[in-house]
């Protein structure tokens, strides 16, 4: 019979009938390659375990303590810089109306109302412009254009979701 | 209910005694499979240690119809695994640590040795193994570790693992024959040093 047979037979171990096992113990007296897997499978079979040292849970129990401490440290520090930081990006935001701060009420209020009215209007005339511009370029879009388009955002948007799923996903084994 | 499902239960509820017990239970386990598959008893320690800490860390999201001893032997191998592909990342190679005798975590005594000489051969046949099994990919040392001295089945290695039967079986084969050739190889290097001056003719 070939070595290849006995081989996997000492490779995935199924139960053999007696002449196949005669075959095998006649095979491993001549095959150096097969005798060795036996060898291995008797080893691997008569294996021992190894311990720790002693004082393993006392040890345990100082590295939590010390891992307790470095989280709190750590939720801390990150706490005053989150709140530094926004406190900065608050006066970066504020520092161009602190003139308008300075000023009277009326004047302020004056102010303010202005710069509302400039933000609508201005919203207004790009609504404006952005409907006359797709009047004219939307009809000189062919519709397989605008099919390719939005195949490729909705595609888009899938392969988003599903990278969000997938890395926010809590693995089994931790 | 046992008592080590009530521990569980008591450390998902906060218990920090409750868990202390697991870690006495389980230390020898999870310190031998990370011994196993880093090859030195420090990193070995560390690995434990990092195991334990993320199992409490994460311990309300153990399933209990889950198996707790797989759960946490799987904590392990995943922690194992990753230290050994960093390690490989950074080039650094495990082939020749783990020979020396000194700093060798402690070995539970060998039953079925009987006499001295029978005892040596065993120590020695088992440093052999660590060395061979060092040598292997870190999933197929994780499998063939948790197959032979934790006794799970190909179903269990599978779920412990991440893996299908099916890639557990290919990788199991795939140990036994690498082992088994590099078993063979030492053998033979072995029966050179006993005769150096001997022919193989006598």
């Amino acid at each position: 019979m070939d070595h290849r047979l006995f081989e996997t037979w000492l490779l995935e171990k199924p139960s053999l009938t007696p002449d196949q096992r005669h075959a095998l113990q006649a095979h491993l007296r001549g095959c150096k390659s097969c005798a060795a897997l036996t060898e291995v499978n008797l080893a691997l079979q008569r294996t021992s375990t190894a311990r720790p040292a002693k004082g393993f849970g006392n040890r345990f129990q100082a590295r939590l303590a010390a891992r307790r401490v470095e989280q709190r440290r750590q939720a801390v520090l990150g706490g005053v810089v989150l709140v530094v930081g926004a406190l900065g990006l608050l006066a970066w935001l504020l520092l161009p109306f602190w003139p308008v701060v300075q000023t009277e009420p009326a004047q302020a209020f004056t102010v303010w109302a202005t710069n509302l009215i400039v933000l609508f209007t201005s919203a207004q005339a790009y609504g404006q412009a952005g409907a006359v511009l797709l009047k004219v370029f939307g009809g000189m879009v062919p519709a397989f254009v605008w099919m390719i388009l939005f195949s490729a955002l909705a595609g888009s948007a899938t392969l988003w979701s599903f990278t969000i799923w997938k890395t926010t996903q809590v693995t089994r084994h931790a | 209910m046992n008592d080590e499902m009530a521990w569980v239960i008591q450390a998902q509820c906060g218990s920090d005694e409750a868990f202390t017990r697991l870690v006495e239970t389980y230390q020898n386990p999870v310190f031998n499979l990370c011994y196993r598959m880093l090859g030195e008893p420090e990193l070995a320690e560390d690995a434990s240690q990092e195991t334990f800490l993320r199992a409490y860390q994460h311990i309300r999201r153990y399933d209990n119809k889950r198996s707790f001893a797989t759960w946490l032997l799987s904590i392990a191998a995943h922690h194992c695994i990753d230290r050994l592909r960093r390690r490989r990342f950074f080039s650094i190679s495990i082939e020749d640590e783990g020979q020396d005798d000194e700093g060798r975590p402690m070995e539970l005594p060998d039953t079925g040795a009987v006499d001295p000489a029978q005892d040596a051969e065993r120590r020695e046949e088992q440093r052999l193994l660590h060395g061979l099994l060092a040598k292997l990919n870190p999933v197929d040392r994780a499998a063939l570790v948790l197959r032979y001295w934790y006794g799970f089945s190909e179903v269990e290695i599978a779920d412990a693992l991440s893996l299908t039967v099916s890639a557990v079986k290919s990788r199991l084969f795939r140990a036994r024959k690498e082992i088994g050739q590099g078993w063979l190889a030492s053998s033979a290097e072995l029966d050179a040093e006993r005769m150096p001056y001997g022919s193989p003719a006598f």
